[in-house]
């Protein structure tokens, strides 16, 4: 299981075993908090990656 | 930061909106809540206002406008001479809205059922901040309160938090950064071995993200500059 997967599965695993609704509300922000950095690490890989291949600068 | 919350709500006992916006912030030392009535103490009212760094007009959207409540505050309290002229006592100070309405977001737009944009019906507020030199952030809007999932509800409560007491909170930098410090508190105070052991593995996740976020930016930071040069 990859690092984005398993780290999601356990902040789930926290939402669910929560009964408390204030608890529960900061570990979806956390929970949302990851999703975007995962977003934004492969964005950021994707531009990296296309910059390497525009064959204008090479 | 200190923060100071104005809310103008006639019903505020009956909002439920208003009950779960308190509940988050209800901890918070650096965040006043001030209800208003319509006995207004100027004197007081300015002590309030100086000793803030955010002020926040908190208030449902009635005909396109704060309630009367508010308008009076801003009448007696808001006065050219405090204000602006000579004194500028709210200058560098953020001014935040927070605004509920039972209108869904989409009838606010051009050709929709409410016409106009929130921004647009906001301006007013706008100009005020810019009257008195205040910073303007960008206003925070519920809408259709009662129609919100739990989760949607959980999400507007995070959000209220961060809108209230993050003085960062409208770059995603500053919502890692504060996701992260709320982590180690919680890390810290969690008393179950199992959950706190998951939290600190959660939390060395979030931050070898921060970590790696910021070394793919200067990457790209300097192949920008490479193909300008």
């Amino acid at each position: 299981m990859d690092t984005q997967k398993w780290v999601q599965q356990q902040v789930m695993t926290l939402i669910e075993n929560s009964l408390d609704f204030k608890e529960q509300a900061f570990y979806q922000a956390l929970q949302d908090t990851l999703t975007e950095q995962f977003k934004r690490i492969d964005q950021l890989q994707g531009e990296i990656d296309g910059r390497s291949w525009n064959t204008a600068n090479w | 930061m200190k923060t100071l919350v104005i809310v103008a709500h006639p019903k505020l006992a009956e909002s439920t909106t208003q009950q779960l916006l308190k509940q988050s912030i209800a901890t918070y030392e650096n965040v006043t809540w001030h209800p208003l009535t319509e006995l207004i103490d100027v004197v007081q009212e300015r002590q309030l206002l100086r000793q803030a760094d955010r002020i926040i007009f908190q208030f449902p959207l009635y005909w396109y406008s704060a309630p009367a409540l508010l308008k009076q505050w801003q009448d007696k309290v808001l006065t050219t001479k405090f204000a602006t002229g000579s004194s500028f006592s709210l200058a560098h100070k953020e001014l935040g809205l927070v605004v509920s309405t039972g209108s869904a977001s989409k009838t606010f737009q051009p050709g929709a059922a409410e016409q106009f944009t929130m921004a647009e019906i906001l301006r007013p507020y706008e100009a005020l901040a810019n009257k008195t030199h205040m910073k303007y952030l960008s206003p925070l809007v519920i809408y259709q309160f009662p129609y919100l999932t739990k989760i949607e509800q959980q999400r507007l409560y995070a959000t209220y938090q961060q809108y209230a007491a993050n003085s960062k909170f409208d770059h995603f930098a500053g919502q890692e950064e504060w996701i992260n410090s709320q982590l180690k508190r919680k890390i810290n105070t969690t008393k179950k071995a199992a959950t706190q052991q998951s939290l600190q593995q959660i939390q060395a996740v979030l931050q070898s993200n921060e970590d790696t976020l910021a070394d793919l930016a200067m990457t790209v930071e300097m192949m920008k500059q490479d193909e300008d040069d």
